[in-house]
């Protein structure tokens, strides 16, 4: 250890999986009361708990130094958000003074030391974990594989840095595509934060891949992977399991391993079974009921009416231009985003004809309504308006806000 | 540098008979820097008398000689440039099967311009090496777009590929095989980039895996903007350093002033000095045969009764999976219960043979969502209307021949 210098580790949650990162943080203490564990909350605390009573070291993202950091957090969805603050975590954590940071994160549970693997960075500078170690067989294998091509073939659940030049600039790299580049749309070649990870090997010195079948241990390889609990220890083909992932595990639906593979369910998951038994325990003891429900606050604008996906969408494409609004949640300044999301494509002022940006943007993403209405701005208008308020507002979340030039009163 | 070092060495490299002037230019570049390493080319096609492979400077390898199962079935699934590449790990594992200690895979569309026994000894000494598309992020205004774009494509490049004979490297090459046999396909929206998307996992399932960090290695359109191309008198250098060799992937040399199809904007004009390379390439091709072979066709183009096989009767007959086996040789159309039959065989029981719908037809409609809603029920309604429009448009459109139309009162057969 001491020849590893001094280690940190985090997590990064919105507050209604605060108690996820609890279970995280109190598993990685159990393994390593000598390395802080940090929770970098992606939301605001609201008075929902008070952070010095947590067991952990809570970050504030304003603590971060993220510019444009009103950006950052208007573009992108609460999942986004969270995942796109990875690489800033991390940089983060170097700058405090750490030789080495990992990040775990939030849906996990630490069953064991980490150390070895992070002994690595005496060495390298940068650790992944494949999501597979080897060629799977069996009847589903090609599908599971190419899910995992479209996906990342590395897992952003465990990445761990040392504060090399090599780690430096890949964070720099990592934060500079994810600062408009966390979304999903694999057909594009993105999965949020994770697919740029294939990138890593073939960019920087010093990556090392952890082949311990112990680590990141998820739905993805449990096919694969022979789990045994033997008390307190789980083990894994034999070996100590060191992190276990509950990735697309709902505590609601506790007999659904994951949402992401309804093959897999708890009568079929063996052993490991248990593993999902005892963390959705830890999970209740940690607060999950008291917590789940509660806002994310960046979900709103400043006046309470909620921030639609679309709006995020559009403000992502406008790039550094997005500036001219300043903190784009604010309303009620004639220069707000809210207003140019109100204004119209064109001159057009008679309210029951009156196509806004914000459903322009939503009639681009809408192939079959384009086919339906394909003429916007000429015989189709008035159509596409009475679509807008009878289905467009309900298939896509619109508060009335934006509902129809005219009505839009202030 | 070419002694006891090289001992057990062998490249290869993989074309249709179309592109066999870019193998003989390949492999007269390769043999002028390492004379003693034996390069094999293989055919991914059949000779026809085209050309007389004991002529050629280089040795050659046929389809039967490697160890592809039911090869007829492989080669009629696949598209020429499927086939070709889709036959990669067979020569690979072929070449570690006959003794070589150490394998390179060259595209055929290189030219090596430099010494690479370091490369060489870097192959020998790990399972698997390969070379990524790019050594370190691009830079400016186009860096997302560079990216994404070899994330879809794979992050490695799969015209190079490097392995020794360990248990690890062919553990990979049978899984390669595996994978290649029915997933070459070119669909980056569902993860696969014919044979190259598939090596994203090297990393995951070798241990013993190395990548190529020389620049000068596989200086290609991909990485052009990271490598300035500087010749000094005799010396090209990339990025500064030595070009070992460069890649001309994509480049048609019919096409005046285009470095590559699959940048259509890209010209000669913006590359600076590596646009000589090109000069000098197009120099040695033509004297190489380009404009006699260019128009080779390719032997498995046709049934043997010589229509050409539709695209979509390779999906077909790929999406069958072990049921093709009923067919045998899927090219032979004489005998009962051929293919050929089965393509043109009725979906529904229509007595009126002008009301047909063939399988093939079936095939054609289930890959074409813009004709489905225009005729949303052909074995209803619109049923005459999408048979007209198979005559009118679908013909040309899906490069399908005539004796597939059984509804002009024709049959499938002559």
């Amino acid at each position: 250890m001491d020849q590893m210098g001094s280690v940190a580790a985090g997590t990064i949650v919105a507050k209604n999986t605060l108690s996820c990162a609890r279970v995280t943080a109190d598993s990685f203490r159990c393994h390593h009361p000598d390395i802080p564990f940090f929770v970098l909350l992606a939301d605001e605390v609201d008075g929902y708990f008070t952070p010095e009573r947590e067991r952990f070291q809570f970050l504030r993202l304003g603590e971060l130094g993220i510019p444009n950091l009103h950006r950052l957090v208007f573009q992108y969805s609460r999942q986004e958000l969270s995942y796109a603050l990875t690489p800033y975590l991390l940089s983060y954590l170097l700058d405090r003074g750490f030789d080495c940071a990992a990040f775990v994160k939030q849906e996990s549970l630490v069953t064991g030391d980490l150390t070895p693997a992070l002994a690595r960075l005496r060495h390298d500078s940068i650790l992944l974990t494949p999501h597979l170690l080897a060629p799977l067989s069996g009847s589903g294998a090609v599908g599971r594989e190419l899910n995992i091509l479209l996906s990342g073939v590395y897992n952003g659940g465990f990445v761990a840095v040392s504060s090399t030049s090599a780690a430096r600039q890949f964070l720099a790299w990592w934060q500079d595509r994810l600062a408009s580049h966390c979304v999903h749309a694999v057909a594009d070649g993105m999965h949020f934060e994770q697919r740029w990870l294939d990138l890593v090997p073939g960019f920087f010195e010093g990556v090392h891949l952890l082949r311990d079948p112990g680590m990141n241990v998820a739905h993805w390889n449990l096919p694969e992977r022979d789990v045994r609990v033997d008390g307190e220890t789980v083990l894994v083909d034999g070996c100590l399991c060191r992190l276990f992932r509950f990735s697309g595990f709902d505590p609601e639906q506790p007999d659904a391993v994951t949402r992401y593979s309804p093959r897999l369910t708890m009568t079929n998951a063996g052993p490991a079974a248990e593993v999902y038994q005892r963390y959705l325990r830890l999970l209740e003891q940690a607060g999950f009921h008291e917590t789940k429900a509660w806002p994310y606050a960046y979900g709103c604008f400043e006046d309470g009416v909620p921030v639609p996906d679309v709006a995020r969408r559009l403000y992502r494409s406008l790039g550094s231009e997005a500036d001219c609004f300043g903190d784009p949640r604010q309303t009620g300044r004639p220069d707000c985003f809210v207003e140019w999301l109100n204004s119209p494509v064109d001159n057009c002022r008679d309210p029951a004809k009156t196509v806004t940006r914000l459903w322009k943007a939503i009639y681009d993403l809408r192939p079959d309504v384009q086919r339906a209405y394909p003429d916007l701005l000429g015989r189709s208008r008035k159509r596409f308006v009475k679509w807008s308020i009878r289905w467009g507002a309900r298939e896509h979340g619109i508060p009335g806000r934006f509902l129809s030039y005219g009505s839009r009163s202030r | 540098m070419t002694g006891q070092g090289m001992a057990g060495v062998a490249a290869g490299t993989i074309v249709a008979k179309n592109f066999l002037s870019f193998a003989r230019v390949l492999a007269a570049s390769f043999r002028r820097h390492h004379p003693d390493i034996p390069l094999f080319v293989l055919l991914a096609d059949e000779v026809d008398g085209y050309f007389e492979p004991g002529q050629e400077e280089f040795r050659l390898l046929t389809l039967p000689d490697l160890a592809i199962p039911k090869l007829s079935s492989f080669v009629f699934r696949y598209s020429r440039q499927q086939t070709v590449v889709g036959a990669k790990p067979y020569l690979l594992s072929h070449l570690l099967d006959r003794g070589f200690a150490a394998v390179l895979f060259l595209d055929a569309d290189m030219l090596i311009l430099n010494d690479l026994s370091d490369l060489i000894e870097q192959v020998r000494g790990h399972a698997v090496t390969l070379v990524p598309h790019l050594l370190r992020p691009p830079v400016g205004e186009k860096r997302l777009a560079r990216e994404l774009n070899i994330l879809l494509s794979g992050t490695y490049n799969g015209g190079f590929a490097g392995f020794a004979n360990t248990p690890e490297s062919r553990r990979f090459l049978s899984w390669w095989q595996e994978r290649l046999y029915n997933h070459c396909d070119h669909d980056v929206a569902h993860g696969t980039h014919y044979d190259q998307r598939w090596l994203d996992f090297a990393p995951s399932f070798v241990e013993d895996f190395a990548v190529v960090r020389d620049p000068g290695c596989n200086v290609a359109y991909w990485n052009l903007a990271e490598r300035t191309v500087e010749i000094v008198s005799d010396t090209i250098l990339a990025g500064g350093r030595p070009c070992r060799w460069f890649h001309f992937s994509g480049f048609e040399p019919d096409r005046e002033g285009a470095v590559t199809r699959y940048v259509p904007g890209l010209k000669m004009s913006e590359i600076g000095q590596a646009a000589e390379l090109f000069r000098r390439y197009v120099a040695l091709l033509n004297r190489a045969g380009y404009q006699e072979s260019k128009a080779w066709p390719f032997g498995y183009s046709h049934f043997d009764n010589g229509t050409p096989i539709p695209d979509v009767a390779r999906r077909l007959y790929r999406a069958l999976g072990p049921e093709s086996d009923r067919f045998g040789d899927p090219f032979q159309t004489a005998k009962p219960g051929s293919f050929f039959d089965w393509l043109n065989e009725p979906v529904d029981e229509v007595r009126d043979s002008s009301r047909i719908v063939t399988r093939l037809w079936q095939g054609v409609y289930d890959e074409r969502p813009d004709v489905q809603r225009v005729f949303p029920h052909i074995f209803g309604s619109g049923r005459r209307r999408y048979l007209k429009w198979t005559v009118r448009y679908g013909l040309k459109e899906h490069g399908i021949s005539e004796r597939f139309v059984r509804h002009l009162g024709g049959q499938g057969r002559p």
